[in-house]
């Protein structure tokens, strides 16, 4: 039985492939829920190594997900990382795209 | 109802970045003690000024001590009312109420100021209810339930009871050892679990 909820169909193409690798879901969620964090929160709540970690915040810059902002504190560099509006429609449009296709199949 | 997993990510984050290394807990028992000792040496009206301290205070020490460990989130400013607002209100109201009626129960200028004494610890533990029952329902948080419980019996024997000055005195001391201790208790317990990032950005 359809439910009538779900609307149009989905397939598994209109997933967003860049969202979807775990380590970058993570990232996004991580940020989702905050309007800013540091490179240490990232890496204390995904479990990456800061290698691992910079190469997928890379990916997201360049995909237009997230905006990494450098500072200096106390003459120390400071990584600040955040959810561009672009990543936040996006990462929403994944969360419903996901259930739609869950509820499909 | 089932916790959406935003909302429960978005609670563990606020609860890891405001409550878990200890710090409010700590502040609370000092700021608490502070108070029975004013009280004790009969300078009590100046207490109140030590809270502005506070804040300043436990953001050097998150700078120093809790970043380095989880790390820095700004959370996202809620600018909708959110339920703990409305508990802080109807706790407000409940402690306006009890005021009045205080008020209007004494007869003597003695009775009088025993009562206002007693008003201004009345309203103390009303809003520190409030707090509390907001942080337990958010963070589902057993510790500040009890905390709730003793803020209750606090009011209880102060208003019912009409005790005298020694016994409120006491009961914050003990009130904010017992705040420190927890608070003490769960930074060593932060300490132990995460050690500090080096090299991190």
């Amino acid at each position: 039985m359809q439910n009538e909820d779900i609307g149009s169909e989905i397939s598994f193409e209109e997933i967003d492939r860049i969202i979807h690798e775990p380590a970058r879901l993570n990232i996004m969620l991580y940020l989702y829920v905050v309007e800013k964090a540091d490179f240490v929160y990232l890496v204390h709540k995904t479990g990456l190594t800061k290698g691992n970690l910079s190469v997928h915040l890379q990916k997201l810059e360049q995909n237009g997900y997230v905006e990494i902002l450098k500072e200096f504190v106390n003459r120390i560099p400071h990584t600040l990382v955040r959810l561009t509006q672009r990543g936040r429609t996006s990462f929403e449009q994944y969360k419903e795209n996901i259930l739609k296709v869950l509820q499909q199949t | 109802m089932k916790e959406d997993i935003i909302t429960k990510v978005k609670n563990d984050v606020a609860f890891e970045q405001k409550h878990k290394d200890g710090f409010s807990q700590i502040m609370i028992g000092l700021f608490m003690v502070i108070i029975a000792l004013f009280l004790y040496i009969g300078i009590d009206s100046y207490a109140v000024f030590i809270l502005i301290l506070f804040p300043g205070l436990i953001e050097s020490l998150r700078k120093r001590i809790t970043y380095p460990r989880i790390g820095y989130a700004k959370l996202e400013d809620n600018r909708k009312v959110s339920s703990g607002v409305w508990a802080f209100i109807v706790a407000l109201i409940i402690a306006v109420g009890v005021v009045i009626f205080v008020i209007e129960t004494s007869n003597s200028s003695l009775e009088q100021a025993a009562a206002q004494y007693r008003i201004l610890m009345g309203v103390f533990a009303m809003l520190i209810i409030g707090f509390l029952g907001y942080a337990s329902i958010k963070y589902k948080s057993k510790a500040v339930m009890v905390y709730g419980g003793f803020a209750i019996v606090f009011i209880t024997v102060t208003l019912i009871f009409k005790v005298d000055q020694s016994f409120v005195t006491w009961f914050l001391f003990g009130f904010g050892v017992l705040n420190l201790v927890y608070g003490i208790y769960a930074l060593i317990k932060f300490l132990k679990a995460y050690p500090v990032l080096k090299d991190a950005e």
